[in-house]
């Protein structure tokens, strides 16, 4: 791609400044704020029944969250505990992990099939690795596995705390894909979210990482304390150079009332919201100038992954880890704070380590919230799912099986409101409208949560009891 | 209230069943048999309660004394094999005699349970038999379906040896689809009542070759799944499986 077509194709400010609401990442829908705390086990229970009853079940995707942390990054919104390596409560942790592997796994029928492990954290690497294979053997003693070749692994590394040869010896244990936590090599601004890695250390480990892994993807956070243009096209150029064939460039989230660890970043250190754009919008044309594909909002992939691949051949999906190219999963949460997700249900386990502990030791399932979704959540899901994650979306073939059910709505009744707001997104070019048939542009994929918020009822419920709805309503059915 | 009345005049009172007006006469018992003797047949049939998903009509080796037609929804026969496990033996649909294997053995040699919300008829096997002395048509039409069941288990006796996964998969649906196409029901759109575990049971597979099997059927396109529903779109295909492992 040449530096010219690059510039055409940038996104003005404007556009970033009149989409700049405050709207969910989708990793869920409906997001985690509308969890019900009165979801109970019984729910639960029931719920996974229902995800047993298909004649071809979905395969599940599990989840492990080890919440413990060396020290404190001040940008960190994770459920984490940052605590001694030797202390006793890990031991407990992880004596209570097991226990809820198999508590979990009775309730699934024998032939549902694991297709992806993910270790997220806090730390994962936080854990010696022999413990990590105790939890793993632990799965794969109580589930059913798939094959090795077809079972996707991953982990996320912080780099400060892992050594070339650990990391070799978790690729034997069976990781095949590896997330490296790099955010900024600026020292300045190390020093200022307090993590201090050193460039040479963090590539030696990305380069580990890539010996022993087809995929390898790098975190970077934009809109941290004291970045700048400079230091940050330092830190894309190092990280692209490294050859890791995935990056996310998440955007800082500064919400110092929910984030307690925030407190400790200095406000009159943040980038300013203009300056925040630049970065944004540089990270977006430098790695479009290096081979990378945008895939959306803020992740991007080389030529020749698999997410890459993923997108091309609509088979991309989006969980709460991100985006992944695994078909759609039940994804089993395990672990203090994770969260469960099936096709007709959400559910979370408690953020207290304490009551993690006391719901295990009386066997009890330690979900704290959730929710059962109704047909139209499931749909309006499935419509968000895609604008998260295709290029092509045809409304009519989505709702054709929800409208064949419910005989009383027709297409128009259903997404009329939805379609014609979709119309400001056609304007800015960030979306072309053929009838029910919404097509992303290049652009529009920096926009898909704004796009997809359009059709989150919850939030339309939200914004429409603080201000009276004035929108102007052409039918749908007129559209189509 | 005026339509309630009218239909007291046409429905059978509650705990009776009217066989002459019942949709699956044609194939069921009153088969053949005249209009004035169906009256005793309706003397005979009592209407069952309501079963709900799982809820036993019989257990393997009570005492033999009646047999049962399923009236609607579908219930499955299964053993207790002698390592304790759970052998699914058939399943039955609406017009099809349940309980015919007590006879010989003087007692039922299945466990028959609730697919999904279902009812049955009860019929007294003595006086069965006693009225099939009155009605040769009737005794006629219950030693056609005795013979039928004979008949269905040497066909599929002989085959089923060395008939590979994927036919007896497709021979499975395809029956199915012709049960239901003789019901009036759709024979390429059904809802499937029994889960994968019970099909696995029933012919001899593990569950996990029924969704992959089921996975394949869906990639060729020859069925659309979601969830239990099951839509046939190339029936042609179907049966050349059954005819000829050469998918």
């Amino acid at each position: 791609m040449s530096k010219t077509s690059t510039i055409e194709s940038s996104i003005h400010d404007e556009l970033i400044q009149k989409y700049n609401m405050a709207v969910p990442r989708y990793t869920s829908y409906p997001s985690a704020p509308y969890f019900e705390s009165d979801y109970s086990n019984d729910d639960f229970l029931w719920d996974v029944k229902k995800t047993n009853e298909p004649l071809i079940p979905r395969d599940l995707s599990i989840y492990i969250h080890i919440p413990f942390c060396h020290s404190l990054c001040y940008f960190c919104g994770c459920n984490k505990i940052v605590t001694q390596q030797n202390h006793p409560k890990i031991d407990d942790y992880i004596d209570s992990l097991l226990k809820e592997i198999s508590l979990r796994a009775s309730l699934f029928d024998r032939d549902r099939r694991v297709t992806q492990i993910h270790f997220g954290g806090g730390t994962p690497n936080f854990l010696k690795n022999v413990r990590i294979a105790e939890i793993l053997d632990k799965i794969s003693s109580e589930f059913h596995l798939h094959l090795p070749s077809k079972l996707e692994m991953s982990i996320e590394i912080d780099p400060r705390f892992i050594s070339v040869k650990d990391l070799f010896e978790l690729a034997k244990i069976g990781f095949n894909r590896f997330s490296i936590g790099v955010q900024d090599f600026s020292k300045t601004v190390q020093l200022a979210v307090n993590r201090l890695q050193t460039e040479k250390a963090t590539l030696d480990v990305i380069q580990a990482a890539k010996q022993v892994s087809q995929s390898v993807n790098v975190d970077l956070i934009i809109g941290l304390p004291k970045q700048n243009k400079a230091s940050f096209r330092h830190t894309l150029e190092k990280v692209v150079d490294s050859g890791v064939t995935r990056i996310a460039a998440y955007n800082f989230a500064f919400l110092p009332n929910a984030i307690k660890a925030q407190k400790l970043i200095n406000p009159s250190e943040l980038p300013s919201s203009d300056e925040r754009m630049v970065l944004m919008q540089m990270t977006r044309d430098y790695l479009l100038d290096s081979d990378f594909t945008h895939i959306g909002m803020d992740h991007f992939a080389k030529k020749g992954d698999s997410l890459l691949d993923a997108l091309e051949t609509d088979s991309l999906q989006r969980n709460f880890q991100g985006y992944t190219t695994h078909a759609q999963t039940d994804l089993v949460g395990l672990g203090v704070s994770a969260i469960s997700h099936f096709q007709y249900a959400f559910s979370q386990n408690t953020t207290a380590l304490n009551e993690y502990f006391h719901h295990i030791d009386s066997n009890v399932l330690p979900i704290v919230k959730g929710k059962s979704l109704s047909n139209e959540d499931v749909l309006r899901a499935e419509v968000i799912q895609q604008i998260m994650c295709r290029d092509s979306i045809d409304l009519k073939q989505l709702t054709r099986h929800f409208i064949h059910s419910q005989q009383s709505v027709s297409l128009g009744e259903l997404f009329s409101t939805e379609v014609s707001e979709l119309n400001s997104f056609v304007e800015d070019g960030l979306i072309c409208l053929n009838g029910a048939h919404i097509t992303i542009t290049e652009k529009g994929r920096f926009f898909r949560r704004q796009i997809a918020s359009i059709f989150d009822a919850y939030l339309q419920q939200h914004k429409s009891s603080v201000s009276l709805d004035t929108r102007k309503v052409i039918p749908f059915s007129q559209a189509l | 209230m005026k339509t309630q009345n009218s239909l007291r005049n046409v429905m059978p009172p509650l705990n009776q069943y009217s066989c002459s007006l019942c949709a699956m006469s044609h194939f069921c018992l009153p088969l053949g048999v005249e209009k004035k003797d169906l009256e005793q047949l309706d003397q005979l049939v009592k209407s069952s309660t309501v079963f709900h998903q799982n809820d036993y009509v019989f257990k393997q080796g009570k005492p033999f004394s009646k047999v049962y037609a399923v009236k609607a929804g579908s219930f499955k026969s299964s053993r207790i094999d002698e390592n304790g496990n759970e052998r699914v033996i058939g399943f039955h649909l609406p017009g099809e005699l349940i309980g015919l294997d007590g006879i010989y053995p003087g007692s039922y040699s299945t466990n028959v349970s609730a697919l999904d919300t279902a009812s049955l008829c009860e019929m007294n096997f003595d006086k069965l038999t006693e009225l099939c002395g009155e009605i040769p048509t009737l005794q006629r039409q219950l030693l056609r379906l005795l013979s039928r069941d004979i008949y269905d288990s040497n066909v599929s006796f002989a085959e089923k040896a060395d008939q590979t996964a994927i036919q007896k998969l497709a021979g499975f649906l395809h029956n199915l689809s012709i049960r239901y196409k003789v019901r009036g029901y759709s024979p390429t759109e059904f809802n499937l009542a029994m889960s994968r575990q019970d099909i696995a049971s029933y012919l001899g597979l593990t569950p996990e070759t029924i969704s992959r099997l089921l996975k394949r059927f869906k990639q060729d396109d020859i069925l659309t799944i979601e969830n239990r529903h099951i839509q046939i779109n190339d029936q042609q295909a179907l049966e050349d499986v059954v005819a000829c492992d050469n998918v």
